[in-house]
Parts: C-alpha cells; sequence; structure tokens
C-alpha cells in the first residue's frame, strides 16, 4: 500500500491552483550501494495523471530526474467548488497510488 | 598474590571509582573552547547577535525583502530561511504528509487508549498549546523533556509500546504534536532550576571543540565566526530562531527530522561523533537552543 | 581466619580483574575504526559525558618545525587543498582557480607573492592555533587530517600560487 498524498485546492474564479505532495522514493538506478557496490534498482514515477469530475486535465510523463517525494503544481481553469478532483500516479514497477480531493 | 582484606577492599572502590571516570574526566581532559559571544536568555530570540533578527522577525519584515529569499542574492542569509515558515505560499510538502500520519497514528492510538492523548496532553484531551513550553521539566519523572521524549514516554506507559526518539514514527508524532502549537510563541520557562540548569550546560556545550576537526557549534554560529561568510557554497545562519521549524522535512535526506537528529548530522559534518537522541547533552543544547527560540512562534511542518 | 565479606575476591577473579583494568588504561591509540556503515569519530573529543570519547582530550597546540627540504607538488597539493574530505580549504579561503570559495579566511589566491617561507607556511597548516590560540581553522597537522606528505603538498601548492 502505497504512502499518502497531500492535496490542497485553492480556488480564485474558475481557476483553481493545485498543488500535491507525493511520497515516492525516486530511486534513479545510478546510484550504488556503498556496501554492496551494487546498483540500485530504479524506481520512480513514469505516469501521473489528474482527472476533474473523471475528465482528465493533466498527464505528465516523469523520469528519473524527479526527485524523492515529488511536488506537482499546476493551474486548471473551467473548474467549481465541489468538483472532485482525483490525481493518480504509476512508476517502473507497476506500482500505482492515487489521492482525491473536492475543490474548494 | 596475597591480598589482605583491607587492600582488597581499596582496589575494589578503586575499581568502582574507575568505572565512574568517564564523568569526573570529561571536566578534568584539555578541551578548547570557543570564545564566548554575548547572549542575554531572557531575551529570547529577539536577542539575536547577528544583526538579521528585523529581517525575519515577522512576515511584514519577511515580504519586505522577499527578493532575497530563496536567491543566490548574498544577503539571502540574512533572511535565515523564515521566509517560507511565515509566508504561505500555499504549497504541500512531505512535512505535510508526516504531520498528517504522526496525526493518524495519534488518533488511532487514542481510540483504543484515551490515556495516551492525555498523557500527550500533559492532563488534558487537547494537544493545541502544548508543545510551546517544551522542553520542559517534569517534577513527576524527574526529567527534563522534550517532545520526542514526551512522544515516546506516552507510548511506553500508555500503549506498552516502544516508539524511541530518532525512530521516523517518533519524528512524526513529534511533528503532529508541534503543529498543534503552530503560530504560537515558544516559552521555555527559564524561571524553573532546572531548565535553567540545563540552558547552562548547553551553552557550555555551545562552545565546546569536539572532533578531528576541532569544531564547537559557536564556530561556525557566532559574530565573528563562520557565521554570515561563505562556507564553501553555504552561508551559515543565526541559531536564534532556529529550533522553531523543527521536526522538519529535509529534503537533501528525504526524510523529517528531529533537532536531536540534526545535531548528530551537524556532528558527523564536523568530523565529530555524533551522539544518540534521546542524550542528555542534546537535552541541554536543546534546551539553549529553544530559549534562543523564545518568543518566536513554532513553524512546524517546515521544509528545509 | 578472614570473615566472608562484599569484598572477599579470591586471588583467581581479582587478579584478571587488576590486568584488565592495567591493560584499558593503556589502548585506544588515536585513529578512526575502518569500514563497517560508515566513519568512526570515537577517537576524538566529543559531547557529553555518555560515550567514552566524551572523556578524551583535545591534541594540544604543536608548533612544528619543518625538517629538511619541503619536497612537496604542488598538483597534488591542488587536488588536496580542493577536495572535501582532505584539506577542504576551499570551505573557508579563496584559492587560485578554485571553485565556490568560502570567505572567512585570508584570500590564499596570490599566496606564493607573499614573503612566508616554506618553514612557517607549514607550521601555519600543521596548527594555527601555535599562531592564535582562538582559531576557528582546524588542526591539520596535528589531528592528522592530512598526512606529513599532503601537508608539504599542500604549502608547495600555496607557495606555486602567484
Amino acid at each position: 500500500m502505497a504512502e499518502p498524498m497531500k492535496i490542497r485546492t485553492q480556488l480564485n474564479g474558475d481557476v483553481a491552483d493545485i498543488r500535491v505532495a507525493m511520497m515516492h522514493i525516486m530511486e534513479t538506478g545510478q546510484r550504488k550501494d556503498p556496501r554492496t557496490a551494487e546498483v540500485i534498482p530504479a524506481h520512480y514515477i513514469q505516469q501521473v495523471q489528474a482527472t476533474v469530475n473523471g475528465k482528465t486535465v493533466l498527464s505528465a510523463q516523469w523520469g528519473p530526474a524527479v526527485s524523492k517525494n515529488p511536488f506537482l503544481g499546476f493551474r486548471v481553469r473551467g473548474v467549481k467548488a465541489g468538483d472532485k478532483l482525483v490525481v493518480s500516479w504509476e512508476d517502473n514497477k507497476g506500482e500505482r497510488n492515487s489521492a482525491e480531493a473536492v475543490v474548494k | 598474590m596475597t591480598l589482605t582484606r583491607t587492600l582488597r577492599r581499596t582496589l575494589a572502590a578503586a575499581l568502582l571509582a574507575g568505572a565512574g571516570l568517564g564523568a569526573a574526566a570529561a571536566a578534568e581532559v584539555y578541551r578548547e573552547h570557543h570564545p564566548r559571544a554575548a547572549i542575554d536568555p531572557a531575551q529570547g530570540a529577539a536577542g539575536d547577535f547577528s544583526g538579521t533578527y528585523g529581517f525575519w522577525k515577522d512576515a511584514a519584515a519577511l515580504e519586505r525583502h522577499r527578493d532575497w529569499a530563496g536567491s543566490t542574492d548574498p544577503n539571502a542569509w540574512k533572511l535565515n530561511w523564515k521566509y517560507p515558515d511565515l509566508v504561505d505560499s500555499g504549497d504541500v510538502h512531505a512535512g505535510h504528509v508526516a504531520v498528517d500520519e504522526g496525526e493518524r497514528f495519534v488518533r488511532r492510538a487514542a481510540a483504543r487508549e484515551p490515556g495516551f492523548l492525555a498523557c500527550l496532553g500533559e492532563g488534558r484531551n487537547e494537544l493545541k498549546g502544548v508543545a510551546a513550553g517544551y522542553p520542559k521539566y517534569d517534577a513527576k519523572l524527574k526529567k527534563l523533556m522534550t517532545v520526542e521524549a514526551r512522544v515516546e514516554h506516552c507510548a511506553k506507559a500508555e500503549l506498552w509500546d516502544d516508539v524511541r526518539q530518532g525512530s521516523p514514527l517518533n519524528t512524526k508524532i513529534a511533528a503532529y504534536v508541534k503543529s498543534q502549537s503552530a503560530g504560537l510563541p515558544i516559552r521555555v520557562d527559564l524561571s524553573a532550576a532546572p531548565v535553567m540548569a540545563a540552558y547552562r550546560r548547553g551553552e557550555q556545550l555551545f562552545y565546546t571543540k569536539v572532533g578531528q576537526l576541532n569544531f564547537a557549534c559557536a564556530s561556525c554560529h557566532t559574530p565573528g565566526s563562520i557565521m554570515g561568510h561563505k562556507l564553501r557554497g553555504e552561508v551559515p545562519t543565526t541559531p536564534f530562531g532556529d529550533a522553531a521549524h523543527f521536526p522538519t522535512y529535509r529534503t537533501p535526506v528525504g526524510e523529517v527530522e528531529s533537532l536531536h537528529q540534526r545535531f548528530g548530522r551537524c556532528l558527523n559534518q564536523m568530523r565529530a561523533q555524533p551522539l544518540k537522541p534521546g542524550d542528555p547533552a542534546y537535552v541541554d543544547l536543546e534546551v539553549f537552543y529553544t530559549v534562543l527560540s523564545n518568543g518566536y512562534p513554532i513553524t512546524v511542518p517546515s521544509i528545509r | 581466619m578472614s570473615q566472608p565479606n562484599a569484598f572477599s575476591a579470591s586471588r583467581r577473579t581479582l587478579a584478571p580483574l587488576l590486568m584488565a583494568l592495567a591493560l584499558a588504561g593503556c589502548a585506544g591509540g588515536p585513529g578512526p575504526k575502518p569500514g563497517a556503515g560508515g566513519p568512526n569519530y570515537a577517537a576524538w573529543p566529543c559531547l557529553g559525558t555518555s560515550l567514552p570519547c566524551g572523556a578524551v582530550a583535545t591534541r594540544t597546540p604543536q608548533q612544528k618545525t619543518l625538517d629538511g627540504a619541503l619536497n612537496g607538488d604542488p598538483a597534488r597539493g591542488q587536488k588536496i587543498a580542493e577536495a572535501r574530505n582532505k584539506g577542504n580549504c576551499l570551505a573557508c579561503h579563496v584559492l587560485k582557480d578554485g571553485a565556490q570559495p568560502g570567505s572567512r579566511g585570508p584570500d590564499l589566491s596570490r599566496y606564493g607573492a607573499g614573503k612566508r617561507s616554506d618553514a612557517e607556511t607549514y607550521a601555519l597548516v600543521h596548527d594555527m592555533r601555535a599562531r592564535n590560540p582562538d582559531t576557528v581553522m582546524p588542526p591539520f597537522g596535528t589531528n592528522a587530517i592530512l598526512t606529513e606528505q599532503e601537508l608539504r603538498d599542500v604549502v608547495a601548492y600555496l607557495q606555486a600560487s602567484k
């Protein structure tokens, strides 16, 4: 079970400012374990999606350049209070996570 | 060899004394100290000796020089990294997630053992304002307590659970407890004799040179030292106001870190032996450090 | 005939105890233990009294004389001066061709154009406390932060910085 995300929304007119804190190791696959000298396998978020009331408003392809416990911030127009926001991700190992928030 | 009873007693006493030699010897061995700076504990954060207090004392002061914040401006250090603490950008980060996790643990634990919340709340079932008075002397336990020590004690006493200081869970719960006092001014009570004694001990430790590099905390954090000057790519800042944002989420580490863990990391970088979180020397240092933030609001969760 | 009491130890147990105590007093030369999970600074003075290093003394200031010719390599000395795990002189000093220098110590980028001898420079890098007891500069020689040859290489680099 993946760790929880934290979502904050701020509505200005019909533009919503969305901020998300995600918890993920974002291992690049370039680092070596100092004790065994073996490469630590890559483990990072590859796909991020945000939907409002089921309609996709953001789709992102991430890679190892994004740092541990990533922050995502974006603005979306045509949103009103009470709309349901869902942010989800899938990583290179097939693990997934998602969180919901009501736009305020 | 033949030993008379008297001689055996003397030798045994010497052996016992030898076991306690550590404490006595530390006071007698050659140690060096950084020259003392003038600090008036009664002034709290306002007694800052770096001349920068006026830039970070409140949100209005920080806004006046917002162009310094997060920039490579050589004046950036004068904001003491406080800009994101007092000026809410709306950002969320792993520090918020940690506070949420701490809250979840406390709620679940308190649901099955209400005594746990009452213990954390020092008799009240309410955590608001509790952290602002820490560290403090607990007369019942006869111990100086930090928030992290309180969490460990209450988990042991009420949940029969081991939540050690320095563990991720302890730090997250401590972050939650501190966040319940966010915005409230820190008020370490120096009128309590054990707290004042700890302050003086912590002050002494602050100036004591240690490690292979022979640095004291003061070597980088007092006027005339490296404070305010560049240390390779960094600028060491004033210790005043620092304790307010701990436990903090550290981006280079990827974890929330308590003040004791931060002491340990700094000591390691100084090539000096770190102690364990909860060590009496760390508690004394934390008392000293927190008094230097008296009057400044708690700003947890935070990110550094 | 003596009565047994709390301190009655037989000869056999007390002698080894005394031996152990005597040996413990002589043990523990300086130098960190290698490997196993990170550096060990327990041989150097530390804070508090919980750990044995709380009773370790700081090495007293040394006024070191330069023995014989310098025989230092300025190219090696530059690497040592810039390396974080060696001299890390850049942490506090501007050095010739060094990036991201510190600003606390004096600018050393033209040190060699000055009038300091090899011997004087060597003594200061070895232990600045001999000149200024309150210095923040680590005692690179006294505390074995740099080896003898590394010290000489750094001096050679400074003297070559013009």
